[in-house]
């Protein structure tokens, strides 16, 4: 082989192959070694969700979320793969967490949603996974958002304009206050939790 | 060498920065600079990548073969990008989420890029990690300054917290949160800076 042909052809070839492997190495490393935090934060993650959609204060620690967590949840899988959860409350009655996903702006919503005991009103709800517009979408995560939804049993049918006072929102049974700028994403919630509230009522309907 | 690397450090920071002079890297800056929170995390992770790129692309320079130098490059860049979203996910999960793909989206900063071809290709790694983070800095406080009105202006919020006195009468500007905002914020900023701050050297205006 000639000499610049070498040089020319093989020679980057196999310089960009040991670059890539040396960046390989480099990038699976740090993969392994930040593993178990990244799975860690994830399950944290799905434990604070259950707890906020089930309308229980969040304990203060993470040793203390994990333990309130395994005394008192239960994992459901029904036959299709879905999975839910209930949780046991201590006067006897039990919420049923329900794991809801929807097609938001940008991408799917993954809504956690509480439902109480018999009556079958919203316990919480709060909102997993998203890539809604930070500042605008993004605000289905603040707590006046998602509280107003706590009592009340839907199905919704109307969005409100986001009310100036916060605490002053909508009572309407079948309405909740939207977010300024972000009617996909408002509506998006709103497909949610309509669904949500059916599969609720369906799975009571059939025990 | 110190006075050089001196005058490029300041260079990067004020008359040739990134942003509002060679207007490079505007996708980001419209892109995460609503909230401040997430700006500053935005630009941690782009004075990470930009030094380490410069470094490691200046201490390659000698050996990467001409042709394939922009790969490399891209491929550098890359690899400590994928390094910075696999940490911000094992330290910062909160924030993690709320970046989402833009963290990811450093790799296409053409900041990034433009330092490594046009100064780290062709000098010394410690010249070229200076002024890796000196254009890094440059980047960063542009946006800092952007964010910090786009969220006091479309949020009535600071790092998340309501400011007393502002934030119960404020009427939120939902322009400012969205793109456009960014847009008008980048502007402006651009239009007091060239005129009160840096001097314009190609004169006649």
């Amino acid at each position: 082989m000639k000499p610049e042909l070498i040089k020319e052809k093989v020679a980057p070839v196999l310089f960009m192959a040991g670059v890539t492997f040396v960046a390989i190495t480099l990038v699976g490393l740090v993969d392994i070694v930040t593993k178990p935090a990244v799975e860690r934060n994830k399950t944290l993650f799905q434990k604070q969700a259950v707890c906020d959609a089930a309308g229980v204060e969040r304990p203060g620690s993470t040793e203390a979320l994990i333990a309130w967590y395994d005394a008192h949840v239960t994992a459901l899988t029904n036959s299709e793969g879905t999975v839910s959860y209930r949780v046991a409350e201590p006067e006897g009655e039990s919420t049923l967490v329900l794991v809801q996903q929807g097609p938001g702006l940008w991408g799917s919503i993954t809504a956690y949603v509480g439902f109480n005991g018999e009556a079958m009103t919203i316990a919480g709800v709060t909102f997993q996974d998203h890539v809604e517009t930070p500042g605008l979408g993004a605000r289905i995560d603040e707590s006046w958002f998602r509280n107003q939804f706590v009592g009340k049993s839907g199905p919704f049918a109307r969005l409100g304009p986001e009310p100036q006072d916060k605490t002053k929102g909508t009572r309407d049974p079948d309405a909740f206050d939207q977010i300024t700028g972000a009617t996909i994403t408002s509506t998006a919630v709103k497909d949610i939790m309509n669904k949500s509230i059916q599969q609720a009522r369906s799975l009571t309907a059939s025990r | 060498m110190p006075g050089k690397v001196k005058n490029q450090f300041l260079a990067s920071i004020g008359k040739d920065n990134p942003v509002f002079a060679q207007v490079l890297g505007i996708c980001s800056t419209l892109a995460v600079t609503n909230v401040l929170e997430n700006t500053v995390v935005m630009c941690l992770g782009v004075i990470f990548t930009l030094a380490c790129s410069n470094l490691t692309v200046s201490l390659l320079r000698k050996h990467i073969p001409g042709s394939i130098r922009m790969m490399v490059e891209t491929l550098i860049i890359a690899a400590y990008v994928i390094i910075v979203d696999i940490v911000i996910q094992a330290t910062l999960p909160g924030i993690s989420r709320q970046l989402g793909p833009y963290v990811g989206l450093i790799i296409t900063n053409c900041i990034i890029m433009g330092r490594a071809e046009a100064y780290a290709l062709n000098n010394e790694p410690l010249p070229s990690l200076v002024d890796g983070i000196a254009a890094g800095i440059g980047y960063s406080y542009v946006l800092l300054i952007i964010a910090f009105f786009r969220e006091l202006l479309g949020s009535a919020t600071i790092w998340g917290y309501p400011i007393p006195g502002f934030s119960s009468w404020w009427v939120n500007w939902s322009i400012m949160v969205m793109a456009p905002g960014a847009f008008f914020a980048l502007a402006i900023l651009i239009w007091v800076i060239k005129t009160y701050f840096v001097r314009d050297e190609e004169g006649g205006k």
